[in-house]
């Protein structure tokens, strides 16, 4: 008779060790998988915040406050947030931070005597002058942002303004041109605008100008060039070939008789 | 009216019985090699493999089959003393009884002498226990050709040298014999239980469970053999016991095999 006792109990013991092993690992996987998993996630959160931490070193203090109000979506709650950050910065920080904002002043009264412009430039320069304006002289600070912040919505369309920027200044330029020759009945202007009228392709006003010019100074060359060249765009060439014959007479131009023989030899059409 | 499992038991009983020899396709085919063998005018035949694989049972067998026809003799005791083994060999093929000493010449003299009608088959078992001497003087003796020898060998490194080298340069037949495969092993459960009529638990061997005996025995059958009669043994202890286990006849359970292996330490618990 087998003693059926101790054989079990040396069977439990067998089945104990055989499974020890497998139970070790399952509790090692159990308990390495979390432990990896922390320390994985912990890991990338400490990347994370070192690379934050980072950041901040590498930005001047200001830099925060500055992408705080960034996110300034309208007008209507820049006075709210306003009233925020006063409240959070404190006063000895404010004297240190304001230091580079008088530049932004600076600059913004440069581009609010040209608004046009500013639309054409960097607009992310623009909300830091509003911040560290805030911070500074509160009531200023409300002036300069409703100057600005229309223009912060038409960034988004910077590429449609960047495209007609060169036109717009050419038009610009002799509208403004046009303006001061009206005040001050200047020849030069005159011709200036008569000169670029041509070149536009506005050939009627190009021969009003040069006339205007002519009228008010009769010797000036380049006028009667612009007025001759008008005139045979105008396909009124017999008139610009006269018109040069009796300056030439006048004056001895040679530029004049230049042109004259490539309009009568019809080398300019 | 005795148990099936006391039945069982029995039939694992490890006996070199003739009866209990199960023929398996591979063993038969080795066996019908081996018998050819003995047709041939061979010298000796070796049959080696490791403890448990057969070669005793395979060897009664042989000496079961062939001693009604041939003139052959099974020693299953190894005759260590050189004396009293020629002594032994004098008397059993030749019929002569030896008082004093018989040495290796005075036999020789005898085995060129007395010539018999059969060349005489000696099977020797447990041949690794004679010593080189012994074995160099059987070498010679099956030279004269006047005596055939098969002997078995354990395969040890030892009994692989004299194998391969002591002998080699003899015309040698070599046998080896290996364990059960697992399909092997499961027709030897079945039919050494289906011969003794034991139909119920010859059912129980699931190919599960042959394949757990076989890792534990390896396929070798001795150890089956010693497995499965603690196996029946377990049985009957919980049948006879006030254990009331409910036996399932469809299967085995691997916590009986477990036990069994542990008793009989073929696991080291």
């Amino acid at each position: 008779m087998l003693n059926v006792h101790d054989l079990e109990k040396r069977w439990k013991s067998y089945k104990i060790k055989s499974f020890l092993p497998y139970f070790i690992i399952t509790m090692i996987l159990f308990i390495s998988i979390p432990i990896v998993y922390i320390f994985y996630t912990n890991d990338n959160a400490n990347v994370l915040l070192h690379k934050s931490i980072i950041q901040k070193k590498n930005l001047p203090p200001i830099a925060v406050t500055k992408e705080e109000n960034k996110t300034i979506p309208a007008i209507k709650n820049i006075t709210t947030k306003k009233s925020l950050i006063i409240q959070k910065v404190p006063l000895n920080k404010e004297i240190q931070t304001l230091q580079p904002s008088m530049d932004f002043m600076q600059n913004i009264q440069h581009t609010s005597a040209q608004p046009q412009y500013i639309k054409q430039q960097n607009p992310k320069k623009r909300p830091t002058a509003k911040k560290i304006r805030k911070k500074v002289k509160p009531k200023i600070i409300q002036e300069v942002i409703q100057d600005i912040t229309p223009e912060v919505t038409p960034t988004k369309k910077e590429p449609k303004v960047v495209i007609t920027i060169e036109r717009k200044e050419t038009k610009n330029d002799i509208y403004e041109i046009i303006k001061r020759f009206k005040n001050n009945n200047n020849p030069a202007l005159s011709l200036f605008v008569a000169k670029k009228y041509y070149e536009l392709g506005n050939y009627g006003q190009s021969y009003n100008y040069a006339l205007i010019t002519n009228q008010i100074n009769s010797n000036i060359e380049a006028s009667w060039i612009v007025f001759a060249k008008s005139l045979v765009k105008l396909h009124k060439k017999d008139k610009a070939i006269q018109t040069l014959k009796e300056y030439i007479k006048v004056s001895h131009s040679s530029n004049a008789e230049i042109l004259l023989n490539e309009i009568t030899s019809g080398r300019f059409k | 009216m005795d148990s099936i499992f006391v039945n069982s038991k029995n039939v694992f009983l490890d006996t070199v019985n003739v009866k209990d020899y199960i023929q398996l396709d591979r063993v038969s085919t080795i066996y019908q090699s081996l018998k050819d063998s003995i047709k041939k005018p061979l010298k000796m035949i070796l049959l080696y493999g490791k403890p448990g694989t057969g070669k005793s049972m395979f060897l009664t067998k042989l000496y079961s089959d062939l001693s009604e026809e041939n003139n052959i003799y099974l020693y299953q005791t190894p005759i260590l003393d050189e004396n009293e083994f020629y002594k032994t060999l004098a008397q059993d093929i030749f019929n002569i009884k030896y008082n004093d000493e018989l040495n290796f010449t005075q036999f020789m003299k005898i085995v060129k002498d007395k010539k018999t009608k059969q060349t005489p088959i000696i099977l020797l078992d447990e041949a690794q226990l004679y010593s080189e001497a012994l074995m160099e003087k059987i070498r010679l003796l099956s030279d004269t050709r006047s005596i055939k020898f098969i002997i078995t060998l354990h395969k040890t490194e030892k009994e692989d040298l004299i194998a391969k080298e002591h002998f080699k340069t003899r015309i040698w037949e070599t046998i080896e014999l290996v364990n059960a495969s697992n399909s092997e092993l499961k027709i030897y459960i079945q039919k050494k239980l289906m011969k003794a009529n034991c139909f119920d638990t010859a059912n129980m061997f699931s190919t599960k469970t042959v394949n757990k005996i076989y890792k534990l025995t390896k396929g070798n059958y001795r150890d089956t053999n010693k497995l499965l009669y603690t196996l029946f043994d377990i049985y009957i202890t919980y049948e006879q016991s006030s254990h009331i286990y409910p036996f399932n006849t469809t299967h085995i359970p691997n916590k009986f095999v477990e036990m069994a292996a542990i008793h009989t330490g073929l696991i080291n618990a």
